[in-house]
């Protein structure tokens, strides 16, 4: 009986917990806000595009705690990237706001997005000393367009441990093992995303001759579909997967199966990433004051803590907890990342070694 | 000017005006995507940069080899098309002509085949014919004298075989179905009197009569084939093998995006697709309509029943149980494990995933978008692509044959390029752009996608439809609308039905055309689907799968009973 009451209580002191966390995230607010917040429940909504793992939590995270409606537009990357370009191009846009990576870059230079850093208003956003490292991190140069709220290890081979010992996969080397010539497969990198960051990561660090003898000699199989690969390591059809996505990874875990595992090369951690969580603001958009509450919100704890549920991944705000994150994915101190989520490494002639490579792989 | 040849003047003014309307009609639906995809195959330009003039894009199609490969492999897997009219024209008349035992089922079988959405079941077959680790490859093995795997679904042979099951020849069953159903049994009869065997009578009298029928669903299917896009994405690119487009999606989908050379590609399919639409044309006007319904009734009912026609229904059964039961009882299996195809893992069975997708807010929403859209595209196209049927069959409008050939149009384009140029020409065409945001665009777009085989199909009905008919009709003082609705449409009654079920599953499945102009609140359940899969959550799109089917049932078996109220048997 004192078990069922502790429960009981337990489940209060949660639910009273999360409702002062909601409540708490507009701390502190000024007079500016309050108007911004009566603006945005007139205009109703606001539309948000990003990848469709996000749906569910943002939804429900963001309706709850700002009473406004958020009609989320899941897609591929590309695809939405598509619709945002078209929209923007047409000045007709109907898209507040943008959930992606780095490929809208060029679009940010162009002048196309709203001043984010401008748009942040609250203080439990703009008070540095929430962020990893107290600062804000920007993909722009000009630290304004372009905000990356998460930050983790990414371009991790994952390897099947029935197949190959553990101390087998412990280098970039070994991958080029003549057992293996066959048995890799690589999400393709001439479609951006995983595939890309990937090669990228590989032709930059090991060199381009390393990366023909990976992803020419070695004979690896091609595909753009990160579940199948990781299912394809854990059925053994393959060995070795090059560029799967940590979620679909985690999908396997979960449910405990123990053939897929991701790798530690003691030359070489991978590279940084933001994955989908860069937000942007679009010029013109239709639910300009829905758009600074969605950006606020989602630059404070309750949407970081909504994007990392979904994605499984760490954000870069220190009071959302790690606890349960998978510990490969959380950047180690004085880790040696490869950071792709810049202006800088964007304009370090990536572009022509991007062009060799795919060259090397037979050309798009 | 003498009074009869100012009338026939006048006449003649009033045929070219006429037609230069519905040109112009038909032209703004299906022409202007393709000047603006003929105009942006030289858009050299960065993506989100200004219009600049180019011919990179067309350099880059004509000498890429990946490029002239994926044209051969796309000839290559469309050998599917001939084997499925044989197959498909076998199967339907031994439903329709022969009337074998449970044909009714049979055919509602068929339909019911392929209105399931490919996806899902593509999952279903790859789980039994991988060569790793499908069902039907691991139980095979079991046997003594089998080695290794007899299946490889990551061929050639595995794709054609995945789209003869799903697709091509229960496309042809319902395509030729209708056809042979409005055959008057007359004609058959008097080949038997003179003593025609069964295979004679096919040769001399049913082929022959129904070959419109049969040349526009080899057609339609040929041309779709080449189009096929899922099958080869998933089944194709691990092992090399790509068509034209997938190429084309490879274009869209680069980093940066190659939009001029998947337009230039998309140019010259549109060259081949007018070959085939002029030769079609062509073959039109030289065999003529064969009018087989005539104003002397139609007896089609045969009721003497032999062995072999028991034999052939069990056959068919046992093909159905292959092709249609089997991978949906892999994919009703797999929307229940925790993981896809993982049936062997310790306690692998869940109701999580049912339980998850009935609670997304989305769920509901997109049965109600789609079910709104299927009905409302359905029910207007029908109405739109006969009265465009009747036209070019029955009127002497001048530019027939111009019109006759920019119906395939829109064909000539793959759903995403349509649906990246339908969103670029909504947005940037004044007056049109303030629609954007509505679900109007959406109903336009699948309108235009399905104009090709909804007005081909109603045409080659119409066509085989006696004008002595409405003739009569017309001695008896009635006007155009009353013919048009009390003796074209019932007529053409057994078609309708089946355009409208065809619009309806092709606005259900379809993902690219509408993918892009899909505005919030109008995801349907196969964009939500797609967001599943390409999510990697392969179990929630599996249970959404299973929905479609379920619906897909109930529609197709409502609009049969529907047909049969006004006449059709089915």
């Amino acid at each position: 009986m004192t078990g069922k009451y502790f429960a009981l209580f337990a489940a209060a002191l949660v639910i009273a917990a999360s409702s002062v966390q909601a409540a708490d995230w507009q701390a502190g607010a000024g007079p500016e806000w309050q108007k911004i917040m009566t603006a945005a429940k007139q205009e109703g909504s606001v539309v948000v595009t990003g990848p469709p793992q996000l749906t569910k939590d943002l939804v429900a995270g963001f309706e709850r705690d700002t009473g406004i409606k958020l009609d989320y537009v899941a897609g591929e990357a590309r695809v939405t990237a598509s619709r945002v370009v078209r929209e923007l191009r047409a000045n007709n846009v109907t898209i507040d706001i943008s959930l992606s990576g780095t490929a809208e870059l060029p679009i940010a230079k162009e002048g196309f997005f709203e001043d984010a850093k401008a748009r942040m208003l609250l203080p439990g956003v703009t008070d540095m000393k929430n962020w990893t490292g107290g600062e804000l991190k920007w993909v722009d140069n000009d630290k304004k367009f372009m905000l990356q709220t998460h930050a983790y290890r990414s371009s991790i081979p994952y390897y099947n441990p029935t197949i190959l010992k553990p101390g087998e996969m412990d280098s970039w080397q070994k991958l080029l093992d003549p057992k293996l010539k066959g048995k890799i497969v690589v999400y393709d990198p001439r479609s951006g995303g995983p595939g890309q960051a990937m090669a990228t990561y590989i032709a930059t660090r090991q060199g381009l001759d390393y990366f023909k003898k990976l992803y020419v000699d070695q004979q690896p199989v091609f595909s753009l579909d990160s579940r199948q690969m990781a299912e394809w390591v854990v059925r053994g059809v393959h060995s070795v997967g090059l560029g799967i996505l940590a979620p679909d990874f985690q999908r396997f875990k979960a449910e405990g199966i123990k053939t897929i595992e991701p790798v530690d090369f003691k030359d070489g951690a991978g590279t940084l990433t933001g994955g989908f969580s860069v937000i942007m603001l679009m010029k013109g958009a239709p639910h300009p004051n829905a758009q600074t509450v969605f950006l606020n919100w989602f630059a404070s704890q309750p949407g970081q803590e909504a994007f990392t549920k979904a994605y499984n991944v760490p954000s870069r705000r220190l009071d959302v907890s790690t606890e349960g994150l998978p510990d490969y994915l959380i950047l180690k101190k004085g880790g040696d990342y490869q950071d792709q989520y810049t202006e800088d490494w964007a304009n370090s002639g990536v572009e022509e070694v991007r062009k060799k490579y795919i060259e090397i792989i037979g050309g798009k | 000017m003498s009074f009869a040849a100012a009338l026939k003047s006048g006449a003649a003014s009033r045929r070219y005006l006429a037609g230069a309307a519905f040109m112009l009609a038909i032209g703004l639906l299906t022409v202007t995507p393709i000047i603006y995809v003929l105009i942006y195959s030289f858009d050299v330009s960065e993506v989100g940069k200004a219009y600049r003039f180019g011919v990179a894009g067309w350099i880059d199609i004509f000498t890429n080899a990946k490029t002239w490969s994926s044209i051969v492999y796309s000839f290559l897997l469309s050998i599917r098309i001939p084997l499925a009219t044989v197959v498909g024209f076998g199967i339907a008349w031994l439903l329709v002509r022969a009337n074998i035992p449970g044909s009714r089922y049979l055919e509602l079988a068929f339909w019911f085949t392929f209105l399931l959405p490919s996806l899902p079941l593509l999952l279903g077959w790859t789980l039994l014919l991988d060569a790793n680790y499908g069902l039907l490859n691991l139980a095979l093995m079991k046997l003594p004298f089998v080695t290794g795997p007899i299946f490889s679904i990551y061929s050639v042979s595995g794709i054609i075989w995945v789209h003869m099951a799903m697709t091509s020849v229960p496309i042809m069953v319902i395509l030729l179905t209708p056809s042979l159903r409005q055959l008057d049994l007359s004609y058959e009869e008097v080949a038997e009197m003179s003593g025609a065997g069964i295979l004679t009578k096919l040769k001399r009298v049913t082929i022959p009569l129904v070959f419109p029928a049969i040349a526009t669903s080899f057609i339609l299917s040929l041309i779709r084939s080449l189009e096929a896009f899922e099958v080869e994405r998933v089944l194709g690119t691990p092992v090399n093998i790509n068509v034209y487009s997938t190429r084309i999606y490879d274009f869209i989908s680069l980093e940066p995006p190659q939009f001029s050379q998947a337009m230039a590609l998309s140019c010259l399919f549109l060259v081949i697709l007018l070959a085939l639409a002029i030769f079609y044309q062509r073959y039109l006007e030289k065999s003529g309509d064969r009018a087989v319904v005539t104003g002397r009734g139609v007896r089609t009912e045969n009721t003497q029943r032999a062995t072999w026609h028991y034999v052939a229904s069990i056959l068919l059964w046992v093909y159905l149980a292959i092709t249609l039961l089997m991978p949906l009882v892999v994919l009703m299996l797999g929307s229940l494990t925790k993981l896809f195809g993982f049936f062997f893992i310790p306690d692998p069975w869940t109701l999580k995933h049912w339980t998850a997708v009935f609670a997304d807010s989305r769920f509901i929403k997109s049965v109600v978008t789609s079910l709104t859209l299927g009905l409302t595209v359905g029910t207007v196209g029908i109405l739109i692509f006969s009265l465009i049927a009747w036209v070019l069959v029955r009127s002497s409008i001048a530019g027939r044959r111009i019109v006759s050939i920019m119906i395939w149009l829109p064909w000539a384009i793959p759903g995403l390029v349509l649906g990246v140029t339908l969103l670029s020409l909504i947005l940037e065409t004044p007056g049109l752009s303030m629609l954007y945001g509505t679900v109007l665009p959406l109903l336009l777009a699948m309108l235009i996608k399905e104009l090709p085989i909804g007005v081909q199909l109603l045409r080659t009905a119409v066509g085989q439809v006696s004008g002595q008919l409405e003739e009569a009709a017309v001695m008896s003082g009635a006007d155009f609308a009353t013919i048009f609705r009390r003796i074209t449409l019932p007529l053409v009654a057994p078609m309708l039905v089946s355009v409208f079920l065809l619009i309806f599953a092709g606005t259900l499945r379809d993902i690219g055309t509408v993918v892009l102009i899909a505005t919030p609140g109008t995801q349907t359940m196969a964009l939500l689907m797609f967001d599943f899969a390409t999510s990697g959550q392969l179990e929630s799109a599996a249970v959404l799968g299973v929905i479609v089917a379920i619906l897909c049932v109930t529609v197709t078996v409502a609009s049969l009973r529907i047909g049969r109220g006004v006449g059709i048997r089915g």
